[in-house]
């Protein structure tokens, strides 16, 4: 749905006259680096608790790319506001397999972020432009967690268990962004930044998930965030 | 130029939203692993001969798995075709049970060991990677078990005989042999040739016994036959008793049916039909079944023969019906017995009746009421009457046919607290009266004339008696009063001299001699017994030699005496002391014996004529 009215707003927006130079669309892609210490820690726990099977990590929440739209509108001389949509996932698997089957425990964590953004025009030059941002946007976290077993040549060696978890939370990333105007209306942009999640509690068909120790597991979407992304200005 | 630009812009959105979420590396840490099993090959051994067995209902079979080793854990399973699960078992006893559940048909049975493979794979580690070791036979299964064998059960070859069909088909394991007998529950045989289907029961001899055959079939099947009662009351009996010479008897009974288990006989004697009684002979030889015996006579005896098995059980013997035998001849038991002087009859009083019968036949002639406490009894000179007295009444019967002559009231005779208590006959047919005059058996003698009713003459110094004879010329009398019997005189001052108490009941006027009387002494005498003295005098004119022995019954007619030996034996001896010579011998007696012209008659209702 949400990839939906995304194709939708970009359609209308490419229809729309140009005029003023008031208005942006950006898209972009980047690299993020994300925390997510507690889904980090269900892993070890399944790894410890299925010690006798050789499981080994491969994935563990890498960095992983993640892609933004954006929509602003100068408001003053060198303030833009605008809307933001910006999906983002990652996730971990542990594995082990030889010649008579193969066991893997995966999660796989995404999350859709609508938000606002405001843009400050800090200085430009000939073709050059830099600008601070802050991005805050409410996202929805989706991990989905599976367990596969596949035995071979054997009737009862299948065994695939999977789990939707959902989080919510709300992110503030503020970041730096180097402009470079390509045409009149193209501009190619290298944003750093910082994204800060202040965690959502993961639940489990509406059931907070806990530990062992009982406290709360949460899904923790911050870390360093390296983007880039083309801007389209009328 | 817009418009390309656009569509650019939409179709890299799609492609980004479709290939934008994470997907996992394609790794999935592959290990190489050895998929050879490192289990030792296990061997089973089933404990059968052939692949093919016959079942016919729950069935164990054994089984052997060579090769476990102890580290390893293994689970077996036994399947057999069709059933609807398998048992599992993890620890092997060697014995599986099979129960058809088919009436009949093959199944295949399979013993099949499985253990994990070892090999540490992944599906090694998950219990999903196995090794089978199994071995396969075929069960033939069939319903019918053996026909149930009936037990024919008969005296033969001296023993008892157990016989039964015999069971053909190839899986016959035993025959066993049922044996109830009383309490006892056993298996008598087993027997494990097919045409071996006898058995002898060296044990019976008599009574009643059971017997049931059961069939059994390798595997564990079996049928039980229903149980042949066999009962043979026909037990030796006493066949036959007959006199052999010297008073002795030869008892004989029928020899067993069952002489090759016979160990021996006890044979019993008892004075009452229900009792088992003293054992008077015993024998261990099973075709010993005669022997001589002493009988007692003045009983009716009953004889129990006891036949012994060989073979020690319980009960290892069985017993006869009692039969009564009668060492004489049976008469009416009674408490006195009176003889009429013609010898014709012999009169008996029991309880409350007075019985007449005849001395040579012994046929019954008459009966009368009495009152049941008449104790003296006595008949005419003539032998018309017989008298009876009791308290203050004199009863008159006629000896023909005891019809009752009178019944007359004495009391005129007598005061207060006096009674009649005896009654006697002298030579004038007059009555002697025993008239008691205190209790402590002072009485007066009366001679009383029945016909004119009255009191002829009266004695005083007399003692009560039952029983008066006078002698010949009415000067003498002998008595029988507090249980001994007594010679007085009669003075002519009609006092009654008392003389001297004679020691034996047996006291008698000597027939052949007026002036004498014969005493029977009742402890044995070495010299003799019979004692022949004056009466006048006292004085012993002869005494005749008999046997030491108490001498209990007397008859100075025929000059014999009966009484107990004093050899230690117990013995009774019918003894001539005028011819001096033996004429019968008999074992110990216990009942009260009168004789009387040659016949010994015994208060228990028995008569022997004692050869003359």
């Amino acid at each position: 749905m949400k990839h939906a009215l995304t194709i939708v707003f970009l359609v209308i927006i490419s229809g729309c006259s140009l005029a003023q130079d008031r208005f942006k669309l950006t898209l972009g892609t980047g690299l993020g680096q994300y925390k997510m210490d507690d889904p980090k820690e269900i892993q070890d726990t399944q790894e410890n608790y299925l010690e006798g099977y050789g499981l080994k990590r491969v994935e563990n929440f890498p960095m992983y790319l993640y892609y933004s739209g954006e929509a602003s509108v100068r408001i003053q001389k060198i303030i833009s506001v605008g809307l933001i949509y910006r999906l983002q996932s990652t996730g971990c698997k542990s594995a082990y397999s030889d010649y008579s089957g193969v066991f893997k425990i995966e999660q796989i964590v995404k999350a859709n972020n609508v938000g606002v953004l405001a843009d400050v025009h800090l200085w430009n030059k000939n073709k050059f432009f830099l600008s601070g941002q802050t991005r805050i946007y409410y996202g929805w976290t989706v991990l989905k967690y599976k367990e596969y077993v596949e035995i071979y040549d054997v009737d009862s060696g299948l065994y695939n268990s999977t789990a939707e978890l959902k989080s919510e939370s709300v992110m503030i990333n503020p970041d730096l962004t180097f402009s470079y105007e390509l045409t009149k209306h193209f501009f190619a942009n290298l944003s750093v930044g910082y994204c800060i999640d202040f965690k959502g509690d993961i639940t489990n068909r509406g059931q907070t998930v806990r530990n062992f120790e009982g406290e709360v597991l949460q899904t923790d979407w911050s870390g360093f965030r390296l983007g880039l992304l083309v801007s389209y200005k009328f | 130029m817009k418009t390309r630009c656009n569509w650019f812009i939409l179709c890299l959105t799609s492609v980004v939203m479709t290939c934008c979420i994470f997907v996992p590396d394609d790794d999935d840490n592959f290990k190489v692993v050895n998929p050879n099993s490192t289990v030792a090959p296990l061997q089973i051994d089933l404990a059968i001969a052939d692949d093919t067995v016959d079942v016919s209902g729950p069935t164990y079979f054994g089984y052997d798995i060579k090769g476990f080793e102890p580290s390893r854990s293994y689970i077996l399973l036994f399947i057999t075709e069709g059933a609807s699960g398998a048992p599992v078992l993890t620890e092997f006893n060697g014995e599986l049970q099979y129960t058809p559940d088919i009436d009949s048909g093959y199944v295949k049975a399979t013993i099949r060991v499985m253990t994990r493979s070892g090999t540490q794979s992944l599906a090694d580690r998950l219990g999903l990677e196995q090794i089978v070791f199994e071995r396969s036979w075929t069960l033939k299964v069939f319903t019918r078990l053996p026909k149930e064998a009936r037990a024919i059960v008969r005296p033969e070859q001296g023993s008892l005989k157990v016989s039964w069909d015999k069971y053909n088909k190839k899986n016959f394991k035993a025959y066993k042999v049922i044996r109830i007998r009383g309490s006892n529950y056993s298996v008598a045989k087993t027997i494990t040739d097919p045409d071996s289907t006898f058995y002898f029961d060296r044990a019976f001899v008599g009574g009643e016994v059971q017997y049931s055959i059961v069939t059994e079939v390798i595997y564990g099947g079996f049928s039980s036959g229903p149980f042949t009662t066999f009962d043979d009351q026909e037990t030796p009996e006493l066949v036959k008793y007959e006199p052999v010479g010297n008073g002795k008897l030869k008892l004989s009974w029928s020899s067993s049916r069952y002489p090759l288990n016979v160990r021996g006989y006890d044979i019993l004697e008892s004075n009452s039909p229900n009792g088992s009684g003293d054992l008077i002979y015993s024998t261990n030889e099973p075709n010993d079944t005669s022997f001589l015996y002493l009988p007692r006579f003045g009983q009716v005896g009953y004889i129990n023969i006891y036949t012994y098995s060989k073979v020690n059980e319980d009960p290892n013997y069985v017993h006869s019906k009692n039969v009564e035998y009668v060492h004489g001849e049976k008469i009416e038991p009674y408490e006195s017995i009176y003889f009429d002087p013609a010898g014709n009859k012999y009169f008996i009083k029991n309880k409350n009746y007075l019985s007449a019968y005849t001395i040579d036949q012994n046929l019954f002639v008459a009966k009368t009421e009495v009152p049941e406490f008449m104790s003296s009894f006595a008949i005419s000179r003539d032998g018309d009457e017989i008298f009876g007295v009791f308290e203050d009444q004199l009863y008159s019967w006629n000896t023909a046919n005891l019809q009752t002559n009178y019944q007359r009231d004495l009391s005129s005779l007598l005061l207060a607290n006096q009674y009649i208590v005896g009654v006697g006959t002298s030579k004038d047919s007059k009555l002697l009266l025993s008239k008691s005059i205190d209790w402590s058996g002072h009485a007066n003698l009366l001679f009383y004339d029945p016909v004119l009713q009255v009191v002829k003459d009266e004695y005083t110094g007399a003692l009560a008696s039952t029983v008066m004879e006078l002698s010949a010329n009415g000067d003498y009398m002998i008595s029988q009063s507090l249980g001994y019997t007594r010679m007085s005189k009669l003075e002519d001052n009609k006092t009654v001299t008392n003389g001297v108490t004679a020691t034996s009941q047996n006291t008698f006027f000597n027939p052949y001699d007026e002036t004498q009387i014969i005493i029977g002494i009742d402890y044995p005498n070495p010299e003799g017994s019979v004692y022949i003295q004056e009466i006048e005098t006292w004085q012993l004119v002869e005494r005749k030699p008999t046997p030491a022995m108490d001498v209990a019954a007397m008859d100075v007619q025929s000059g014999y005496v009966v009484g107990g030996l004093d050899d230690g034996t117990g013995n009774y001896i019918a003894y001539d002391y005028i011819n001096q010579k033996e004429i019968a011998r008999f074992a110990a007696c216990w009942s009260r014996l009168t004789f009387n012209k040659g016949y010994l008659y015994s208060t228990d209702g028995v008569r022997i004529k004692l050869p003359q």
